[in-house]
């Protein structure tokens, strides 16, 4: 059957209650997603967030959902994971078989299957009501999710990592996943995409609840199959003192949509978000970042970097808020770009919004290339030009990765540059 | 207890225009209300020719189709299209050939502005093309422009001698259906000015216009289009001032610029419509199109800009820079106090190999305004070695008042470079600090910061228009602080 994408005929909600794969109890929930699909149309590149991303293609086919897989981890994720403890999940459902829990105290692991809409209540949901069609899609379609808690004042040494393989053809899969961190804890998060090489579609929903005094690592490290296709929201509320810290490392998939959105509810609070996108082929990443400064006194940082060869993209839309009365803000947001082709494209749209006059904003956008007087310096120092350019596109997206706590995926990610610049 | 930075906010704040002041004259103009015979009328009074009143038409047809847009950053009630006199002229009188001949009633009007057209003809040698209500009433220094083959003439005279040129060039760079009000001005404009500078001519002075609406309940539909043959270079400045009124006031002007292989066209505005009051009651809506076409090899335009008027302005001077080697230059200072909006910034479409183009922007906010910076920056495929630099500086002045930017930067090959640099603050207490401890006092210190701010772009303007400039600045932000 036909569930994922997109959504043509009216039997759908009835396909997915009837069927019992899908994780049951969020009537509420699925039917305000599919009531809000009537009314939401799918963007076009005529959608103000959607300009230079076209979706046509993607909605024009069907996905269907296939738990029984045997997938395979790829050797690296195996290495970079070590014993630390892991939830897989394949093609969309959690699968407890290859996953390790947490044994750590403190930080706990359930299942949507486990939990009531009520349980959930206090996590948001949308930012100022923006509704997205995927989003709504995901809402009335997801298969599954967990909800990872961590109890107050305990910092959780063990990086809890997630990891979503999507596997066989035109397979589709739709996660809801909660992340709760109690006053004074610490956690980190690495979620790991990986797949085969067959038309995939993935749509994915994170909401982040981030009381005082916590801290919050939570980083995507995307290897998609090269055909594959995801759409993710990344919705964060962080309190009093708190700090968030986010990293998106794009190297694989066909067409990415990363939106994410951090309210900033609480007094001297940090937040920063990173991302970078090394893109070749016909690759497409498009992130709409928004940093919402509700109240005062906090500090936020963006930094994405995005490296682009051949025909690919990379979109970055990020928006600074700073509301009334929320003074002695300090934000800042830079977007740095390399086209490698003639045929690349980068489109740049770093905004501010300001309502309160005591604050230090300021945002920075560059196209460019490599420098070539410092390809040259290399060069004369007897280093070949490809090795030149690798050790420059390393260097150019280095700041974006500096705000990983957890080393070896540090290093993970500096050698899928390295080995995603060879082939440029 | 000196002057502080809430005082200067609160002197904002309860800063009322002015220039308010109201000229009768008597005035030529048609019943309310717009559709194909209004149009046809204005026509007909204009005495245009055939191709005028289809080209007229056919804008009005494609207008009927549009929407009006709401993307602006801005809140306005949406103008009643049927409420507007499409046409407001001084009566006709006779022709002028001398300054002397010009309505006393009008020449008060600009003394009371401290513009006196006499005074500018004497001391700046600059030929004023005046528009009041959308027909020129004097044209200076036309015989002087002509030894040289220079035509600067209101649009309707030009309609009349210089047929051809109007039709090859009007909607060329500007299409009639380009955007909604640029639509509606294509379909109902009444006047402008029309200046055409012929091969490797470089105009010998500065161009100027100044428009100002004076009939209540009429909109002002400018078309202005300067044409800059092959080598040639023109200063153009436009001013404006209005009348204080509390009705909303319509302003759609379309200013088209075509500039040949290696001519050069400087623009400069200074915009001083009226704001509305310190309650936002009143105040004229700037909808403007501009747009330039470096058409050639090494044209160059540059538009420079100094906003402090209008309650409502919605423009985005843009240069096309189509020709290798052309370059594009926006400088503006958007200044918005009490209840104003403004959403401007500038277009730079890159198609041509290595041209460059800039982009300064410096907005200050005061009062409960809001004050938008939207701007993009399209490098095509084609435009190769193509090289931008934008900077987007606001100011804020109090905390009930808003700063956004909002740029678009599209790149399409790998060897152009663009850079977008945006900041946003308010005067810094150790920059007050700084002043004070050299013996400036606070409010002198705030008046040499705002100034500097806007120093880089006032630096710009031609000499004779930068004093008027600053008076304006003065007028909107230092006056008060005073």
């Amino acid at each position: 059957m036909s569930v994922i994408a997109p959504i043509k005929n009216k039997k759908f909600m009835d396909a997915i209650l009837a069927n019992s794969e899908f994780v049951s109890g969020f009537d509420q929930l699925r039917s305000k997603g599919n009531k809000g699909l009537e009314s939401t149309p799918f963007p076009t590149l005529r959608h103000e967030y959607w300009k230079y991303t076209k979706v046509s293609g993607l909605l024009n086919k069907e996905f269907t959902i296939n738990k029984i897989v045997n997938p395979v981890i790829s050797e690296e994720t195996l290495a970079m994971m070590g014993d630390n403890p892991r939830l897989i999940f394949v093609n969309g459902f959690l699968n407890l078989d290859l996953s390790i829990l947490p044994t750590e105290s403190g930080i706990s692991v359930t299942g949507l299957s486990d939990l009531s809409e009520n349980d959930l209540a206090k996590f948001p949901v949308d930012w100022e009501n923006e509704q997205e069609a995927f989003t709504l899609l995901n809402e009335a379609s997801f298969t599954d999710g967990i909800h990872v808690s961590v109890a107050k004042n305990t910092k959780i040494e063990a990086p809890l990592f997630i990891v979503h393989i999507q596997n066989g053809d035109k397979t589709g899969s739709a996660n809801r996943n909660y992340f709760e961190l109690a006053t004074g804890s610490e956690a980190t998060f690495i979620t790991v995409f990986e797949g085969d090489q067959e038309i995939s579609f993935s749509n994915q929903f994170s909401s982040y609840l981030v009381a005082d005094n916590a801290v919050l690592n939570a980083f995507d490290y995307h290897q998609n199959g090269d055909l594959s296709n995801l759409v993710s929201v990344a919705i964060a509320h962080q309190y009093a003192n708190s700090h968030i810290n986010l990293g998106s490392y794009i190297f694989g998939g066909k067409m990415l949509r990363k939106n994410i959105y951090v309210s900033v509810l609480g007094t001297n609070c940090e937040t920063t978000i990173n991302g970078a996108y090394i893109l070749n082929d016909k690759q497409t990443a498009d992130f709409r970042v928004i940093v919402d400064h509700k109240a005062a006194h906090c500090n936020s940082n963006q930094t994405f970097k995005g490296v682009m060869s051949d025909k690919a993209s990379g979109v970055f839309n990020g928006k600074i808020y700073v509301r009334k009365d929320s003074q002695l803000i300090n934000a800042f947001q830079t977007n740095r770009n390399i086209l490698l082709s003639d045929d690349a494209n980068a489109y740049s749209r770093p905004q501010l919004e300001i309502y309160a006059d005591d604050v230090k904003c300021s945002h920075g956008s560059t196209i460019g290339q490599l420098d070539e007087d410092a390809l040259f310096y290399m060069m004369a120092r007897g280093i070949r030009r490809l090795e030149a350019e690798k050790m420059l596109v390393s260097a150019f997206v280095a700041d974006a990765i500096a705000n990983v706590n957890y080393e070896p995926f540090q290093e993970v990610i500096m050698e899928s540059i390295a080995s995603k610049s060879a082939k440029f | 207890m000196g002057y502080t930075e809430s005082d200067l906010e609160k002197d904002l704040e309860g800063k009322e225009y002015g220039y308010g002041f109201v000229s009768n004259f008597e005035t030529d103009r048609i019943e309310k209300g717009l559709n194909e015979d209004v149009i046809r009328l204005i026509s007909s009074k204009r005495e245009e020719p055939k191709w005028l009143l289809e080209f007229r038409l056919k804008a009005y047809r494609h207008w009927l189709t549009m929407e009006e847009p709401n993307w602006a950053h801005v809140k306005y009630d949406k103008p009643d299209f049927q409420a507007i006199s499409y046409y407001s002229a001084p009566q006709p009188k006779k022709k002028l050939d001398s300054l002397d001949d010009v309505d006393p009633e009008l020449k008060k009007m600009y003394d009371k502005l401290g513009i006196t057209v006499e005074e500018q003809m004497r001391m700046n040698g600059i030929a004023i093309d005046v528009v009041v209500d959308s027909v020129s009433v004097a044209t200076t220094f036309k015989d002087t422009l002509l030894k040289k083959g220079i035509i600067f003439m209101s649009f309707s005279e030009a309609v009349k001698e210089y047929p051809e040129l109007v039709q090859e060039y009007l909607g060329s760079v500007v299409p009639p259906g380009d955007n909604y009000y640029a639509a509606l001005n294509s379909a109902v404009f009444t006047d402008g000015s029309f200046c055409y500078i012929p091969k490797g001519v470089r105009c010998p002075m500065e161009l100027s216009t100044y428009f100002r609406i004076n009939e209540a309940g009429t909109g002002q539909f400018e078309r202005t289009l300067i044409i800059a043959d092959e080598g040639s270079y023109v200063s153009y400045l436009e001013g404006c001032t209005a009348p204080a009124r509390d009705e909303n006031q319509l302003h759609a002007a379309v200013v088209e610029i075509m500039v040949k292989k290696e001519a050069e066209v400087k623009y400069s505005t200074v915009q001083n419509w009226y704001p509305g009051d310190a309650q936002g009651v009143g105040g004229v809506y700037n909808f403007v199109t501009k747009r330039a076409m470096c058409e050639g090899y090494k044209s160059k335009v540059s538009w420079t800009q100094v906003e402090t008027g209008s309650a409502i302005t919605w423009k985005y001077p843009s240069c096309v820079l189509k020709g290798d080697y052309s370059e594009g230059e926006f400088y503006s200072v958007a200044v918005t106090s009490n209840h104003q909006m403004a959403d401007t910034g500038s277009k730079m479409i890159h198609l041509g190999k290595n041209s460059k183009s800039i982009i300064i922007s410096k907005g200050i906010s005061a009062g409960v305004s809001e004050n938008s910076y939207r701007g993009l920056v399209q490098v095509h495929k084609n435009a190769t070695n193509s090289r931008n630099f934008s900077q987007c500086d606001s100011l804020l002045l109090g905390d009930k008042c808003g700063a956004h930017t909002f740029p678009y930067i599209e790149v399409k090959n790998k060897s152009s470079k663009v850079e977008h640099e945006a900041t946003t603050s308010k005067i810094g207490e150790d920059q007050i600090f700084y002043c004070q401890q050299r013996g400036i006092s606070e409010e002198k210190a705030i008046s040499l910061i705002v100034n500097g701010y806007a120093r880089e772009v006032l630096n710009q303007l031609p000499m004779e228009f930068a004093a008027e400039a600053q008076k304006l600045l003065a007028i909107t932000l230092e006056g008060s602080v005073g």
